[in-house]
């Protein structure tokens, strides 16, 4: 258990730091590094809450596919982003900025601390989630939920991907026509 | 003594709010866009822990839907700064002038 | 408990599928669209435009017939609603996606906006996503439908490549819209943590059956959350502190978009909003109400005030849709079963009025996506009477003028008000549509009591325009491959720059989705009773 805290912590640690390097590193190739190492440091979050699954799929997916994407478009332009859109010049920007990130988080933080989870609503018995998985592991309950009560919503994502397939071939086209 | 549910929340509303104060402080559309990512990344860690902590598996199949979510805008943004940046060389948000007015 | 079943063995039947016939036909009539797009040469591409607008009919049919014979219930496993209020929105969603199908043929055209199969397509597949947001039982629907509709607008904002105006508002829109998505999702899971559910009907099974304390137990959960979803929606309906958007990415996105996206939107994100915080939480409207109300003044008169200074049509416009969304605030926030019919009649007066006022600014409008604005109007009822005529009576009804439908919309709405006790909406309502008054009539009053512009004006102004264009047909021509090659002249020919005044010319599509907006205007407002009936059926059937 006490392996269990200090991994927690030091994840925490991790975590924070790579989201305020996300924020402020001049250099957004250094922010996109950035980014990948906070999504790796959720992943094993997740793993710590016994979703092996999601935590794979967050590597696999998001911190490596997702995020290459990104980091080649990132490559790509960075030379000209840097020079114009870096830091933002603007002091009182950044103290504004913060100061209202203090007020949202110490609400969000206040809330989370004083609140108490739904913990006698939550659903026991056979939808209990810890029961599927011990019953069929972890991959099997996850399957078993999205392909059941959950294949709706699972559905409609071929939609979004259809959208994004036709965002790429629309948007990725060359410039055609005249600039005004 | 295991790791609180408060714990968990307590990492993703700091997470949150970097994530929020990126996208309000910085003017790279990139760096912005990072910024949205880290924020439903963020809500992703708060669903975990509810789901953990409520024995529900409503959460997780919310965090596959963010990542898929994720990924389609991923390529819709990345798209769409592309097609800019390509006509305009310049991608600084304050230097969009065309709309004001 | 509605839902029995386990979600780990749940399986979904026929009357699964029956239920969601609306959607299933607009989605088999995108994809058909697609794949008639390979085989439809270059010039007839508004083919592909009817293609839609008989998926539209489809849909809109099975709609019809749900709504007379269906059962109500919601489908796979609470996840969407097949009840009165969902398709009452439907046809709202599909008469504005029919209409801006008919608007798009010749304009699109006329704005250089090439690959026509992928843009008609995106429209139903958008109008697809506001459907699945305005009948989600389930806040996983809600954001997935807001991310299918707000995924296709970004991508029609910035439809027009020629254009940095327009691919700028599709940025803009991107950044601002995932941020507030952010927002939306956050809101969500907390109140997922609070309830322990994310199904619509569940939460509201547990608001009753638990105390609810501001302060202990998972109040304070369920007040963050309800505070981070309030950000979220009032950020997507463009109510006040978040509608910095809205102007715009309505001016830059393609007119005919924007007619559509500006009713879509707001049908989708209202019945998304009502359905939560009207139904599902209703049992705690005391803690959220005081918020709302407040955004629902401000909109009011932050939208109206703004839209006064206005010179531009289009913007105008903008405005004026962020002081409606005000308004229907106004119903969700009295959140009574009368305040819900009154929001649904509201959206129907809205989506005909509003999407005829963008047509016209759409026939105004110039190829290079300007001229619509105030001196563009002077004196069009002498070139174009019957177009000023219908401008006339679109913006009458905005303003809310008696025969016409806006009135009934504004009456329901401030009606319900004041039985809900909300007296002081009503008259904040009634006194910011005075304001609305003078910026509608100013344009009818360009249109028949000022001059045209002088000659010599656009003279200059469309020859300053002018050395782009020709150059613009080789260089099109040898970056795009042999269909552009075919298309691409006719597109640039048409609206050559003239010396004198070119009085607009519609496409016949154009012109019938005019008609069909006057006279739903004109017909509803004079025999409100019948779709009035309807709404009121609709809203108290609501899944509750």
């Amino acid at each position: 258990m006490l392996l269990h805290q200090i991994a927690f912590y030091v994840l925490a640690a991790v975590a924070i730091a790579s989201a305020l390097g996300v924020i402020s590193f001049r250099s957004a190739v250094y922010s996109m590094l950035s980014l990948i190492v906070n999504l790796m440091s959720l992943a094993f979050f997740f793993l710590m809450l016994q979703a092996i699954f999601i935590g794979t799929i967050q590597v696999l997916i998001y911190a490596g596919a997702v995020m290459v994407l990104f980091l080649f478009v990132v490559t790509m332009l960075a030379p000209d982003t840097e020079s114009v859109g870096g830091r933002n010049p603007l002091r009182w920007q950044w103290g504004a900025g913060i100061g209202l990130g203090i007020i949202l988080a110490g609400g969000l933080i206040l809330a989370v601390v004083n609140g108490s989870l739904a913990r006698d609503a939550h659903a026991v018995g056979a939808d209990g989630l810890a029961r599927q998985v011990a019953l069929h592991g972890n991959v099997e309950a996850f399957g078993l939920a999205l392909f059941h009560g959950f294949s709706f919503p699972f559905e409609i994502t071929s939609v979004l991907l259809v959208i994004a397939v036709l965002g790429a071939v629309v948007l990725g086209r060359r410039i055609l026509g005249r600039e005004e | 003594m295991p790791v609180p549910v408060s714990a968990y929340l307590t990492v993703s509303a700091i997470l949150f709010t970097i994530g929020t104060l990126g996208v309000i402080v910085r003017r790279n559309p990139l760096v912005m866009f990072m910024s949205i990512e880290l924020m439903l990344n963020a809500v992703n860690l708060s669903f975990m822990a509810f789901a953990h902590f409520l024995n529900s598996v409503d959460g997780w199949m919310f965090i596959f839907l963010v990542l898929t979510v994720a990924a389609a805008e991923v390529v819709v943004g990345l798209a769409i700064i592309v097609s800019i940046f390509r006509s305009r060389h310049s991608i600084n948000v304050d230097e969009l002038n065309t709309l004001k007015g | 408990m509605i839902v029995a079943d386990s979600a780990f063995t749940y399986t979904p039947g026929a009357a699964d599928w029956v239920r969601i016939l609306p959607e299933l036909i607009l989605l088999g009539a995108a994809l058909i669209v697609l794949l008639a797009d390979l085989a439809t040469p270059a010039g007839r591409k508004g083919w592909l435009a009817l293609i839609g607008l008989l998926g539209v009919a489809g849909s809109a049919i099975a709609a019809a017939l749900l709504f007379a014979n269906g059962d109500g219930q919601s489908a796979f496993f609470g996840m969407i609603a097949a009840d009165k209020a969902a398709l009452f929105a439907d046809f709202v969603i599909l008469l504005s996606v029919g209409l801006g199908l008919l608007f798009s043929p010749g304009y699109v055209e006329r704005q250089g906006i090439t690959q026509l199969g992928e843009y008609y397509a995106l429209m139903l597949l958008a109008a697809l996503g506001m459907m699945f947001m305005a009948s989600a039982t389930n806040l996983m629907i809600i954001f997935v439908g807001l991310e299918v509709l707000s995924l296709a607008l970004y991508i029609l904002s910035a439809y027009i490549m020629s254009r940095s105006r327009s691919r700028e508002a599709g940025m803009k829109y991107f950044i601002l819209s995932s941020f507030a998505s952010g927002f939306l999702l956050y809101g969500m899971a907390l109140t997922y943590g609070a309830t322990g559910q994310t199904n619509l009907q569940a939460v509201r099974v547990f608001m009753a059956g638990n105390a609810f304390h501001s302060g202990t137990g998972f109040g304070p959960l369920l007040i963050a959350g309800l505070a981070l979803m309030a950000v979220g929606f009032c950020f997507k309906v463009s109510a006040v502190p978040f509608q910095a958007w809205t102007p715009d990415v309505y001016v830059g996105a393609p007119t005919s978009v924007t007619a559509f996206m500006s009713v879509g939107t707001k049908v989708a994100a209202f019945l998304a909003l009502a359905r939560v915080f009207d139904v599902a939480l209703l049992s705690v409207h005391a803690t959220w109400m005081p918020v709302l109300w407040a955004v629902a003044v401000l909109t009011m008169i932050g939208g109206n005030i703004m839209a006064v200074t206005q010179r531009d049509v289009k913007r105008m416009l903008a405005y004026s849709s962020i002081a409606n969304a005000g308004y229907m605030l106004i119903a969700v926030v009295t959140g009574t079963q009368d305040a819900l019919a009154a929001l649904l009649i509201y959206l129907a007066a809205y989506a005909a009025m509003n999407l005829g006022a963008f047509g016209v600014a759409l026939a105004v409008e110039r190829s290079d996506g300007t001229g619509a604005t105030l001196d563009d109007f002077a004196g069009l009822a002498r070139h174009r009477p019957a177009l000023s005529a219908a401008m006339s009576i679109f913006l009458l009804s905005l303003a809310g003028v008696p025969p016409l439908v806006g009135f009934w919309g504004k009456f329901y709405v401030f009606q319900a008000a004041i039985i809900g006790g909300h007296l002081e909406l009503a008259i904040i309502g009634v006194l910011t549509s005075v304001i609305g008054m003078f910026y509608y009539l100013r344009v009818v009053w360009a249109m028949y009591f000022q001059e045209p512009r002088a000659v010599g004006i656009p003279a200059v102004s469309t020859l300053s325009v002018e050395p782009p264009a020709p150059a613009a047909a080789p260089a099109s021509a040898s970056g795009g491959g042999a269909a552009v090659l075919v298309a691409e002249p006719a597109v640039v020919a048409a609206p050559a720059p003239q010396e004198a005044y070119q009085p607009p010319v519609l496409a016949p599509g154009a012109w019938l989705g005019l008609a069909f907006a006057v006279a739903l205007t004109v017909v509803l407002g004079i025999l409100p009773s019948g779709f009035v009936d309807l709404a009121i059926q609709a809203a108290h059937t609501i899944l509750r």
